[in-house]
């Protein structure tokens, strides 16, 4: 698998803060990249930095095989992006707006094209609308299609799921894997919701503080075969004794003391509802915990 | 590059704010044109009641060529802020909507981008200069006719006849220009270094009128600066309405009384031109987009 994006040893400074430290990471054709952090982690940074938009103090990028600092153009004829929220001009249409970003790009595209990309992230009805009064979660579909407007090998998303409602969270999730999988597209994504992020990605680098702390595969970052549980009973207190006496490991919530976790295998789903039930223990829920959540929060925390 | 400068004209002209300033010029002079319609023989009588007594004037003084003076004097002063609003938003209103990370996540490079921007800027001016000789040259001689003009100075009055008049209004129009050009790039200047366009349009502002003070004021410690300052020469544009004399103290027509002068202002303002561009291609190409 040939690599597509290469960094080495990325730092930037503002100040006396460093928003990244010594980052280098590969990414490779093809695939789903995560890319994820806190707050100020120094995610919004390293993309800036990806797309030229801000130099690193010390560094070397390499794009499709390409230097960024001195084939910056050739790169991005070849990279599509959407950074923070996408602001998009507003006393434009939808339409023009997806125009003139094609135009910069050296495309002018037909009536049928705009409206093709329109209805690739579902705003085919309101592309003449002016782009002011769409809603957050439409200006967000707007511009992940004009980051695919020139079909770029590459596609570098940061939070593209930002305040979309649950349907445009699933449809975006749908796209970036019919671009990745049917298209051959590499797409390089920083999310918060790691619900998403672990349905999606191949690779994901987490990052604090702008020092990478890990690199993997969903798989090798997070164990299949446990799985955390979240329950509630009817008598809490009671069942955490008697998880104790059946030889499990339970933890009460800060916060939440009305909930109890535990680590479960996964074959012994089940048996342990079960068990719960023929001990007296009626359930009021019963919630496997986001296991990629529960390891990101035990990296950073 | 024309691709660019289309694109970039196509949102300067997209925007409602874009047509204040055309608005602005064409309120501005008709209420000029009105009140001299209205009461302009008067004024014209009362203003040149000392001449009265020493020369006879006939004709028609109170003619187009003199109102259209009389309204570039008025409003070239205020013509700065107008061009001021587009230029000085050219790239800090993108870093204020957030629109020039998107931009510059496209294939254009950081010098082309500043060329394009600029160029977009210098049209929107020359239209602004041209909109407002159409008004306040056209509409004026339209409603009040041709006519030799008199313009009086503070010793020397000055009568350039009608023929001899429309050529220095289209230089001085020209030169106009330049010196709009001159507050159109040190506005796209300080638009690099802010992520508001109020800042640069202030600042614009702010500094043109510094630069008149200090023009004004007779101190030996300005003296020195005074010749090198933009706003020294803005007003080279008068300088065609003067006429060159012979031996004989008659007007030579077709001349300007001081052309080099012209000459020296237009390359001043030209250099500042080059100058403020210059600056803002350089910080330009060094700036991190982070808005």
């Amino acid at each position: 698998m040939s690599v597509i994006i290469e960094a080495e040893q990325l730092r930037k400074k503002y100040g006396e803060t460093h928003a990244v430290d010594d980052l280098s990471f590969e990414v490779k054709k093809g695939e789903v990249f995560a890319f994820l952090g806190q707050n100020g982690a120094g995610k919004s940074t390293t993309i800036r930095i990806l797309l030229s938009l801000i130099r690193p103090d010390h560094g070397r990028i390499h794009i499709f095989g390409k230097n960024l600092k001195t084939e910056r153009i050739s790169v991005l004829h070849r990279t599509g992006a959407v950074i923070e929220k996408p602001d998009l001009y507003g006393y434009l249409s939808g339409s023009d707006n997806l125009s003139l970003f094609a135009r910069l790009n050296g495309l002018k595209l037909s009536g049928n094209e705009i409206r093709e990309q329109l209805q690739l992230v579902g705003l085919a009805e309101r592309g003449r609308d002016k782009v002011k009064n769409y809603s957050q979660g439409m200006k967000q579909r707007l511009g992940i299609a004009v980051a695919l407007v020139h079909d770029p090998e590459l596609v570098i998303l940061d939070e593209p799921t930002n305040g979309l409602d649950p349907q445009g969270i699933v449809d975006i999730r749908n796209l970036i894997l019919h671009l990745c999988h049917n298209r051959g597209k590499t797409v390089f994504i920083s999310s918060h919701m790691l619900s998403e992020v672990e349905k999606l990605a191949d690779q994901i680098l987490i990052i604090e503080k702008g020092k990478k702390i890990m690199q993997g595969s969903v798989t090798e970052l997070v164990n299949p075969d446990t799985v955390l549980v979240e329950i509630d009973t009817t008598d809490n207190a009671a069942c955490i004794r008697w998880l104790h006496s059946a030889g499990y490991v339970p933890e009460t919530v800060s916060g939440k003391e009305d909930r109890i976790r535990i680590k479960l295998s996964r074959e012994k789903i089940s048996t342990f509802s079960v068990d719960l039930v023929q001990n007296g223990f009626a359930l009021n829920s019963f919630t496997p915990v986001n296991s990629l959540e529960n390891y990101f929060l035990s990296l950073v925390q | 590059m024309l691709s660019l400068i289309r694109i970039e004209l196509y949102k300067i002209f997209r925007r409602a704010r874009t047509y204040i300033s055309f608005a602005a010029v064409v309120i501005i002079v008709w209420l000029i044109q009105l009140g001299f319609y209205a009461e302009g023989e008067k004024y014209m009588g009362f203003s040149m009641q000392a001449l009265s007594d020493t020369f006879i004037i006939e004709g028609k003084v109170l003619n187009g060529y003199l109102i259209c003076f009389i309204i570039l004097q008025t409003l070239l002063v205020h013509i700065p802020l107008l061009v001021a609003l587009v230029a000085g938003d050219m790239i800090s209103g993108e870093a204020n909507q957030g629109t020039l990370r998107m931009l510059m996540t496209r294939p254009v490079g950081r010098t082309r981008l500043v060329f394009g921007k600029f160029s977009a800027a210098v049209i929107y001016t020359i239209a602004l200069l041209i909109w407002l000789a159409l008004w306040s040259l056209f509409f004026s001689l339209l409603i009040f006719g041709k006519g030799d003009m008199l313009i009086m100075k503070s010793e020397v009055i000055t009568q350039i006849p009608g023929p001899d008049i429309l050529w220095r209004y289209f230089a001085a129009f020209c030169f106009a220009t330049l010196a709009m050009l001159t507050v159109t790039s040190l506005a796209f200047l300080l638009s690099v270094f802010a992520s508001n366009s109020i800042g640069p349009i202030i600042t614009t502002m702010a500094i043109v009128i510094v630069c008149t003070i200090i023009q004004t004021l007779d101190l030996p410690v300005f003296n020195t600066i005074k010749p090198w300052l933009f706003t020294t020469h803005m007003l080279g544009w008068k300088g065609f309405f003067d006429v060159k004399m012979n031996t004989d103290n008659e007007q030579l027509a077709g001349t300007v009384g001081n052309l080099p002068a012209i000459i020296k202002s237009g390359t001043i303002l030209t250099a500042h031109i080059f100058l403020f561009l210059g600056l803002a291609i350089y910080s330009f190409r060094r700036k991190d987009i982070l808005t």
